[in-house]
């Protein structure tokens, strides 16, 4: 692999906003999706869910049930394997076997030959459940007398991250400041809700399609939930409505094909609304106390942070987000002494999973809040505050990483230049307007944990190529990236490049799938290793045609010419041709990244991987009406460090979908519980961002190409969520002189602490 | 369970058969007459992914029953594409990234559709008053909104060389 295509700053297809390769598919209403698929004699699944957060099971009778016409399976926990799984303690069953722990978890599915027969079946199943004590808040979970949901305590994880000493730190400084931020239960909410299409053939192999964010991930799992070695259990993720982290846990997949493998038909099983909200992973709900230390000067001497996240009635995916939450709890700051304290707590809530952002957008909201409220205290300016304490090459961060190069100060000069152009005064129409930033630290390509992705590529007979990838396209437009890089590594036109992607038995492993901005930076490697394997076959060719060495090649809008003699080429289909019908061999080509095997990777002190460190920085402009206390967003900018921009408007566009949510969850998204049960399980009463709340949107992308990307690129799709909640919390500070340290900033509590700043003025207090 | 016939025209060919009293024309359309274009994802008329035209009016076939549709002339997102050709609004939310996952795409499609029919040159305002009642998760709107007014150009241009 001597030769390379021409590093010139001149790419052909990377750098071009081309449009997406699923556009016409989507665009006519022809792309399929997991309830879309209809198979011949296929019945219909349904779950029946807990009604009770905490009960034992004491007795299921579905013998009313079966009678039902058109019933043709009903199982409950103990008809099926005594496998437990989670990805990252194993505290769950599929179907609960002899306890729930909250209201919803599944207690029977049943297959049926239509709806009604199944729903019918559902309500005749009797369940006895003997109550337990439940417990449905964190700090409640902890208390020692609090019922356990699993073993003796309810702390599922623990994690600290200790740089220096705080006490010295807090002991330093001029200033110290400590408040607490609370963020509530989110839904992801993808349009399409999730499903899967489950069918048992009579040779013991079970195909599931499946509204799924990793196949691959979840394999070897769903096998052993069926008892099945993973040879007889294939996944394919079709077309994905969307997922944002709600779509990585096995809930339709292991029902549907349990059902199907009962009674030898092909089984569908598809949430409605409402079981999305409820059966599906959710945010965790947050609770963090933070502490900060600071000189009279603005410098930061001290940062503490103990952040409590409600993982629910099982962990899931819990200490990952633990991790991240606590990971960049200390933002992209220059701090001599952290202590970083975090815990996943059990509780009988809905379970919390991944959500884009993990963590971080939690914690994000709390330290960006600390930081606006103390700079008000020293009476220095945000931003001035924040370019003060941003990290700088060779600092380390907060978690004791060495930094290198670090734009932070380019990202807060971009989003500051914005922010001091939007206006805090008090408009016309009598309504207070206000500006704030906030800025976050993350990782843009996996999460710094071992992770592997394969590829291959196959130049086929006609000069075409097709790229074979295990990541699903959940809707981000990641498979036209990865077509793209492979155009460009392979020196043909984009058009001339499709995708095959995610069926466990075509695609070759992939590790984590669809998750943590991971695509782009580590699929894109393996995309772009198997096209150079491939583009190298087809130089070994050309290089006898043209008389030349394969290391003076260069290929390039479809031909292969010497770098010396442009003019002397050959055509990529004439030697595809050659190849195929000459040689009688394909041009295949095979790409592996992992971000563990090259040793330089393996950090010290923690097992784990290399990290890709993106910095971001979000600005914006509000209008509040202070009679109504409603917030209306302006303005919104967002700086973005993408490393290479593979396709510019497309990131744009990854961009102002993040923002969207992001404002979502600062104004709106909340879901109210009662004793554990959702009260607002449908999209009329949770409130999510509409075509009307329309706001100016500027996205702004700085490249500053990552050595291990593939032409630089690093991932960007969690991004544009991270930092809104908190710009926006400081905006209505600086309007309206009132700080709100819970989420969503509501009327209602734009109002409470307006009604307090003023009870407080009254009586004379500051 | 009551039976009911029923006999409709989808997408310009004419259909008879048969359907449940409850039974929903978003179910209908998918699932009988195999459409799966039309989206169900709240089933309650909240996300409007489940928009179809009946006799020229977007309606949300997740809040109207099949027999209701009983003599009518529907039109799915199916329909828009001619000869294989995507139609000016479809290239247009291609062109301009006004789709990502694609799920709510045939209820925008519809109702932008619907809105072009009636207002050759909408503001970005009317734009975005003709799909509020549509939710989209994954885009924040602004690149659907671009695509329709981009459309509404291409509408223009077409109709003036015309």
């Amino acid at each position: 692999m001597n030769s390379s295509q021409p590093d010139a700053t001149h790419y052909a297809v990377i750098g071009r906003s081309l449009p997406r390769v699923d556009g016409v598919e989507k665009a006519t209403g022809r792309a399929r999706f997991a309830g879309d698929i209809h198979l011949p004699r296929m019945l219909r699944g349904a779950q029946l869910l807990s009604p009770v957060p905490h009960a034992r099971v004491v007795a299921i009778d579905v013998r009313r049930a079966s009678r039902v016409p058109g019933v043709r399976a009903i199982l409950t926990g103990q008809d099926i394997p005594d496998v437990r799984i989670g990805p990252v303690k194993k505290d769950r069953y599929v179907i609960a076997r002899d306890r729930v722990r909250f209201v919803g978890e599944p207690v029977a599915v049943v297959a049926a030959e239509d709806e009604d027969a199944a729903d019918e079946a559902l309500e005749l199943v009797r369940v006895e459940y003997e109550p337990l004590p439940a417990v449905f808040d964190v700090h409640e979970a902890l208390a020692p007398a609090a019922p356990t949901l699993h073993g003796e305590s309810n702390v599922c994880r623990s994690e600290r991250y200790i740089k220096g000493d705080v006490a010295e730190g807090f002991a330093a400084a001029d200033l110290v400041i400590e408040d607490t931020f609370q963020t509530p239960m989110v839904e992801q909410c993808p349009l399409e809700t999730q499903g899967a299409v489950a069918c048992a053939s009579p040779d013991g192999k079970v195909s599931v399609w499946a509204s799924t964010q990793h196949p691959f991930f979840n394999r070897p799992t769903l096998a052993a939930v069926l008892g099945l070695p993973v040879n007889k259990v294939r996944i394919i993720a079709p077309h994905v409505g969307g997922a944002f982290g709600g779509k990585r846990e096995l809930l339709c997949e292991p029902a549907a094909a349990l059902l199907s493998m009962r009674t030898g038909r092909p089984v569908q099983l598809v949430f409605d609304r409402s079981e999305e909200f409820t059966c599906s992973t959710v945010r965790h709900p947050s609770s963090v106390r933070c502490k900060i230390g600071v000189t009279r000067d603005g410098r930061l001497t001290a940062f503490q942070a103990t952040i409590l996240l409600d993982t629910g009635a099982y962990s899931e995916i819990g200490g990952l987000v633990l991790i991240i939450a606590t990971e960049t709890a200390g933002g992209p700051y220059r701090i001599p002494h952290v202590l970083i304290e975090g815990s996943i707590v059990y509780t009988n809530n809905v379970v919390a999973g991944a959500f884009r952002g993990f963590g971080a957008v939690q914690s994000s909201f709390a330290r960006e809040s600390m930081l606006d409220i103390v700079a008000a205290e020293i009476g220095l300016d945000p931003l001035e505050f924040r370019l003060r304490n941003s990290l700088q090459d060779g600092d380390t961060n907060p978690t004791g990483e060495r930094v290198s190069a670090p734009i932070i100060g380019e990202v807060l000069k971009a989003v500051g230049e914005r922010n001091q152009r939007y206006e805090s005064t008090l408009a016309s129409n009598g309504r207070a307007r206000g500006r704030g930033l906030a800025c976050v630290a993350y990782t843009g390509g996996g999460y710094g944990y071992p992770d592997y992705c394969n590829a291959v590529v196959n130049v086929n007979e006609d000069g075409s190529a097709t790229l074979l990838i295990g990541t699903p396209e959940v809707g981000t437009g990641s498979m036209s990236a990865l077509c793209q890089i492979v155009a460009e590594e392979l020196g043909l036109f984009y058009e001339g490049v499709s995708v095959e992607a995610a069926d466990t038995e075509v695609t070759p492993f992939d590790y984590c799938g669809a998750n943590a901005s991971r695509i782009t930076h580590l699929a894109g490697n393996a995309a772009k290793l198997a096209a150079a394997e491939a583009r190298e076959q087809l130089f070994q060719l050309a290089a006898e045609r043209l008389e030349v060495s394969p290391a003076d090649l260069v290929a390039r809008d479809g031909v292969v010419f010497a770098r010396a003699f442009p003019a002397k080429t050959i055509s990529i289909p004439a030697l595809a041709r050659e190849s195929y019908y000459i040689h009688g061999a394909p041009i295949t080509g095979r790409g592996l990244f992992s971000t563990v095997l090259d040793p330089k990777y393996r950090s010290s002190g923690r097992p784990r991987a290399y990290k890709t460190p993106v910095y971001l920085g979000q600005a914006v402009e509000i209008e509040i009406d202070p009679e109504s206390g409603l917030i209306h967003v302006l303005k919104v900018c967002s700086v973005h460090d993408v490393g290479r921009a593979i396709n510019p408007r497309n990131i744009v566009a990854q961009v102002e979908g993040g923002v969207a949510q992001g404002v979502g969850f600062a104004l709106y998204e909340e879901m109210i519980t009662r004793q554990g049960a959702v009260l607002n399980s449908n999209l009329l009463d949770y409130k999510l961002p509409g075509a009307t709340e329309a706001f100016d949107i500027e996205a702004v992308i700085i490249e500053s190409p990552d050595p291990n990307g593939p032409f630089g690129a690093k991932g960007m799709g969690e991004l544009g969520i991270l930092a809104i909640a908190p710009a926006i919390a400081n905006a209505v500070y600086d309007a309206l002189g009132v700080r709100l340290k819970t989420l969503p900033l509501t009327p209602e509590r734009v109002l409470r602490a307006l009604a307090q700043k003023r009870a407080a003025t009254f009586r004379g207090e500051r | 369970m009551s039976m009911h016939s029923i006999s409709l025209t989808i997408n310009g060919k004419k259909f008879e058969g048969q359907a449940e009293a409850r039974k929903l024309l978003s179910d209908f359309i998918r699932e009988d007459i195999g459409l799966t274009g039309t989206h169900v994802g709240c089933e309650h008329g909240m996300c409007g992914a489940c928009t179809v035209f009946i006799d020229g009016v977007g309606v949300r076939s997740c809040l109207t029953f099949a027999v209701q549709a009983d003599g009518t002339s529907i039109e799915t997102v199916e329909s828009l594409a001619k000869d294989g050709k995507l139609s000016p609004l479809q290239e247009a939310f291609w062109e301009n990234h006004g789709l990502q996952c694609g799920f709510c795409t045939p209820g925008m499609l519809i109702c932008a559709e619907e809105l072009l029919r009636e207002n050759k040159n909408p503001t970005e305002q009317e734009v975005r008053l003709a799909i509020s009642g549509n939710l989209c998760r994954c885009t924040g709107y602004h690149h659907i909104v671009l695509s329709i007014l981009a459309a509404a150009k291409k509408l223009q241009g077409a109709a003036q060389a015309a």
